[in-house]
């Protein structure tokens, strides 16, 4: 048996080049794929949630990233910036799964974050829950001929009654939202947790907070197998983001910390240990003069 | 062709088969499929505001006069009482305020009831004694307290720049209000109370709906609503109580929790919330009308007033003054009346001098005792007997057939199973003391027409003569003024009466000042008095004139009675941390029965000045269980430069102001008797030990070291017991330097933790021994 000229461009041809190009295609056009971090792990602040935004729209860029774990580690902040990072979340979980893991703590904001995820991992003693708002009440300035304004609270935005309704209202949002996320899986009253409690992570587990007691590996391979995905990576999007701003703001990665952009908000929490000194209470979402959503 | 055909699929195949391959081996094959995501019910996100119900307040005629207290660093704004205020007003009753210029024995000479609301200052003793004696006179006392008025920061925030500190941490007023309340048996506790079910727009809202029904403060309201309350309990009636879905902050799972409580006889009325009287919120549900009813209870006057609430124990707005001997007013009577009036306007009443009572207004008879003929019967209705005697050298001994002694004297017996006189506040025995503004007593009586007439011959005779009161005893008039009411024609008639017209007249300011303390008081009667007793009278009885030989007796109380003009000023040196407190308190009682005692606070009247430390025997240094203070060294310095000084006393846990780096601390427990030869230790023996009472700060106390340079020639009276540590190390240290003639006696304990017995002898002796001219 012989093979001739004719033969071999033939195998060339018809085995040989569809191959190679399928396999050029194959690696090409089908990477491996991630399971993409994104990581909360500040007090919820306009800095904070500009990072978490930039993880989520890596992840929305890179064809790899095809699930997402929210690894959770705040206390909580601003009322606005945690609504926008809900919402932003809900939104992803509509493109690829997005689950949760909570590390030390996911108070107040931070829980109302991470109800956008499904399900919800934790460790036995994580700090969950916190649900409710605080502020300072707003000024109570007096009528004078001196300052003119167009309504009875354009200088003020709010009085005593109103802004107190206002803070109630928030704390029926977050309420609905939990009880909306968690669905059937809820087994606590409304008034339970309205009185702001943080629970251990097996309370939570207890009464529906979240879904299960574990590591963030657990969290990692449960949304991989959301996704569908046998063989995958882990890509920490955190880490990516900080890379790429580093770049653009042409800093060296030992600056990182000091960049105003990722420095954590004004709750006390020590940049360089993480040490929180004030109690989880003090950094919950709402605060008028810290850039809440009543300023203008 | 159809070879190639099939090579061209074979090849696609080819192809498409890595795509395939590779995209089977990352996924399993099954793909993800998105939740539903759940819209959120925009009715159920909805706060409930406030609904405000003002209701038009239907005022009645009251009585009274409402004190509202501002001196104890209440923690609230002048208006935020306004609607009370003007509730009460509106009812007739006078309001007015107590700052921290006025003393509040004499505000509420004349008031019927206090308010005290949201105070962040203890109330003293004294004046804890003086409100449980208003309420006993049948006076009202409406207090409130909320978690949200803790004790103001001295840090003022901004409204930019709040200080975060104070608000997040704030210091609980709770002791304030408390000192209050435990007199009457309620107590507030440091919590807040929370409903998440059913609340006024807030979780510390709170609706109560359970009212007690028939009490007039609550009878007929459906709902009270608080704006963050603190729980109480106590012995009364619980006004406003929680429900099963009201808790409290700090006691999880208690139920049924108390905000209102009317206790002591329903004539204090302890509140949890302050807020609830303020507005807006003083509109919500049934809180206008709550606080009508509170206007209403407050508006009564039900006060039992006696002689100490000069001038307001008069029913009429008008009081005429007249004289006992109406033939000629004296001219310092009528000068004295433009001050006296400046008191009466106080109370809005007019006085007019006259000589004798109009029908239907009340009056003051002022006179001196050998001129009550014409206030004969409501002497004789209260068993009060005057007797006058011409004296003179020769008839001096017919005067002595007749009357108790010759000499000035104060004699009284009480009648132990009821006694007549009562004992003033601070004293612990039934006794009679010395006023201290009566001052006159060789002034000449002028005699009346029932008197021996005056003779013109050399010597003058002197009028004696004794006041004798059924039930009470003998007295005599010389340094004596007495006052007397009398209700039983429908008006109020007060007698003063005194040795002669100066006296009265000083008499007459004592009993407008209100400064009754030394005087001997029963409800119709008060009996004041120089207290000059001469030997062989009064207490004295026994002793004979010989006596005055013993210069050198060791009895303190001779020592001390004979030198009753003696001034001691005691310093409590309590400028210090809270939670600590003086002797000074101790000191005084003890003392002031028998000798003129001034006391000093630091932390009320700052350090004293040369001028104020000028002119006293002994100095009482007390510091109690206070840590020391530098700052109190310019103190100590003036005292040693005080000249005329008998003495010094430095007693308290760390009773000397600037201790060295070689200064020995240790808790002390008990003491024991080191020399009972020594007079400071009189009463006691040798090896006795003295267990002493508990220290309230965890201040320990100095150790004197073994005898050392500087007390070498000083007397060891006390040491530490053996259940102190360092047992045997000096405690009580008595020095005298026989050239400048002073005395100095180091004491490091808290004098307050001596038991009530032991304390008195201590106290007493230490005095008796620094005034003793000869010693050592």
């Amino acid at each position: 048996m012989t093979f001739g000229i004719r033969t071999v461009g033939n195998l060339l041809l018809f085995v040989v080049v569809p191959l190679v190009i399928g396999i050029a295609v194959a690696v090409t056009y089908i990477p491996k794929p991630a399971v993409g971090l994104i990581r909360l792990d500040t007090d919820i602040w306009y800095g904070s949630n500009f990072l978490v935004m930039k993880q989520i729209e890596e992840a929305r860029k890179d064809p790899k990233i095809q699930a997402i774990v929210l690894v959770m580690d705040s206390p909580g902040g601003e009322v606005v910036a945690s609504q926008n990072m809900y919402l932003e979340l809900l939104k992803l979980r509509r493109e690829m799964p997005v689950v949760g893991s909570i590390d030390n703590i996911a108070a107040s904001g931070g829980f109302y974050v991470i109800m956008a995820a499904d399900p919800i991992f934790a460790k036995p003693s994580s700090d969950v829950a916190n649900v409710g708002v605080w502020s300072f009440a707003p000024p109570e300035l007096g009528v004078n001929d001196a300052v003119l304004a167009s309504g009875p609270f354009k200088l003020t935005a709010s009085n005593k009654d109103e802004f107190l309704q206002s803070i109630e209202a928030i704390k029926q949002e977050f309420i609905e939202t939990v009880f909306s996320q968690r669905g059937e899986r809820i087994k606590v009253e409304r008034t339970e947790l309205a009185k702001g409690l943080l629970y251990s992570g097996r309370e939570a587990l207890n009464m529906g907070l979240i879904d299960r007691l574990g590591t963030q590996n657990e969290a990692i391979e449960l949304a991989a197998k959301q996704a569908g995905l046998t063989r995958y990576d882990t890509v920490d999007l955190q880490e990516r983001v900080i890379k790429k701003l580093m770049a653009e703001l042409s800093l060296e990665p030992a600056q990182a910390k000091q960049a105003a952009v990722l420095k954590p908000w004004v709750g006390q929490a020590d940049p360089q240990t993480g040490a929180r000194h004030l109690p989880p209470g003090i950094y919950l979402l709402y605060d008028t003069w810290l850039g809440g959503r009543h300023e203008k | 062709m159809k070879n190639n055909g099939l090579k061209v699929l074979g090849a696609l195949i080819l192809l498409l088969l890595p795509l395939v391959g590779r995209w089977l081996w990352f996924h399993q094959g099954s793909s993800y499929t998105p939740p539903k995501i759940v819209e959120l019910d925009n009715d159920k996100i909805k706060a409930q505001p406030m609904v405000y119900n003002p209701t038009v307040d239907k005022p009645t005629k009251g009585h009274g006069r409402v004190v509202i207290d501002l001196a104890h660093g209440n923690n609230l704004t002048v208006n935020d009482l306004t609607p009370l205020r003007d509730r009460i007003e509106a009812r007739g009753v006078e309001v007015v305020t107590l700052t921290s210029d006025d003393t509040l024995s004499e505000k509420l000479l004349g008031a019927t009831a206090l308010v005290v609301m949201a105070p962040s200052k203890v109330y003293p003793l004294t004046e804890r004694e003086t409100i449980v004696k208003f309420i006993k006179d049948g006076g009202r006392l409406l207090m409130a307290a909320d978690p949200t008025r803790p004790v103001p920061s001295e840090k003022k925030g901004t409204p930019v720049q709040p200080d975060l500190l104070s608000i997040f941490f704030p210091t609980s007023a709770i002791p304030a209000i408390n000192s209050l309340a435990h007199l009457f048996e309620i107590v507030y506790f440091d919590d807040y109370l929370y409903n998440l079910s059913d609340n006024e727009g807030n979780y510390r809202n709170i609706k109560f709906k359970t009212l007690a029904k028939d009490n007039a403060l609550t009878k007929d309201l459906s709902e009270v609503v608080f704006f963050s309350t603190h729980s109480l309990r106590g012995n009364g009636i619980n006004l406003m109580q929680g429900d099963k879905n009201i808790h409290s902050s700090i006691r999880t799972g208690e139920t049924d929790l108390t905000a209102a409580i009317l206790a002591a006889n329903e004539q204090v009325l302890a509140l949890g919330d302050v807020t609830v009287l303020t507005p807006p919120y003083n509109t919500v549900a049934d809180n206008d009308a709550f606080m009508s009813r509170l206007a209403d209870w407050l508006a009564v006057d039900h006060r039992d007033r006696q002689l100490e609430d000069f001038p307001y124990l008069f029913t009429s707005k008008t009081v005429d003054m007249i004289q006992t001997n109406s033939e000629e007013l004296d001219p310092r009577l009528v000068a004295h009346l433009g001050k006296l009036q400046a008191v009466f306007d106080e109370a809005e009443i007019t006085v007019t001098l006259r000589n004798t009572i109009e029908v239907g207004h009340d009056a003051i008879y002022v006179g001196t005792f050998d001129q009550v003929e014409s206030i004969k019967t409501y002497l004789d209705k209260a068993g009060i007997t005057i007797t006058m005697e011409l004296t003179d050298t020769e008839s001096l001994t017919k005067t002595n057939a007749l009357t108790v002694p010759t000499k000035k004297a104060i004699t009284a017996t009480v009648t132990p199973e009821k006694p007549i006189i009562k004992a003033t506040p601070t004293a612990t025995k039934t006794t009679i003391t010395a006023t201290k503004t009566a001052t006159t007593t060789t002034k000449k009586a002028t005699p009346t027409k029932e008197a021996t007439p005056k003779k013109k011959s050399t010597p003058e005779p002197e009028e004696q003569g004794t006041v004798e009161i059924k039930g009470i005893g003998t007295l005599n008039i010389a340094g004596t003024s007495l006052f007397l009411v009398d209700r039983s024609k429908g008006s109020v008639v007060v007698i003063a009466l005194a040795e002669d017209g100066e006296s009265v007249i000083d008499a007459l300011d004592t009993l407008s000042k209100g400064d009754l303390s030394n005087c001997a008081k029963s409800e119709n009667l008060i009996v004041c008095s120089t207290g000059k007793v001469q030997d062989g009278a009064g207490l004295d009885t026994s002793k004979k004139k010989d006596s005055e030989t013993e210069t050198k007796s060791k009895d303190k109380s001779t020592t001390s009675k004979e030198d009753k003009a003696t001034d001691i000023f005691i310093l409590s040196d309590d400028d210090g941390e809270e939670g600590s407190r003086t002797g000074a308190a101790e000191w005084e009682e003890i003392l002031s029965a028998d000798y003129s005692v001034k006391v000093w606070s630091t932390k009320k009247d700052g350090l004293p000045t040369d001028s104020d430390l000028a002119g006293f025997k002994i100095y009482i240094i007390d510091s109690g269980d206070y840590a020391t203070s530098p700052d109190d060294v310019s103190t100590i310095l003036a005292l040693s430069a005080t000249e005329g000084a008998s003495g010094t006393i430095f007693i308290g846990a760390q009773p000397m102001p600037i201790p060295s780096s070689d200064t020995k601390y240790a808790p002390l427990t008990d003491l024991k008797v080191n020399d009972a030869t020594h007079l400071t230790a009189d009463g006691f023996k040798d090896g006795q030990i003295i267990t002493l009472l508990p220290q309230e700060s965890d201040v320990p106390s100095v150790v004197i070291p073994k005898p050392t340079e500087s007390y070498k020639d000083g007397t060891i009276v006390f040491s530490r017991g053996p259940e102190s540590e360092e047992a045997g190390t000096p405690v009580v240290v008595a020095a005298a330097d026989k050239e400048s003639k002073s005395k100095i006696i180091l004491a490091t304990f808290p004098f307050y933790r001596l038991p009530d017995d032991v304390r008195a002898t201590f106290g007493l002796n230490v005095v008796a021994w620094l005034l003793e001219e000869d010693t050592q």
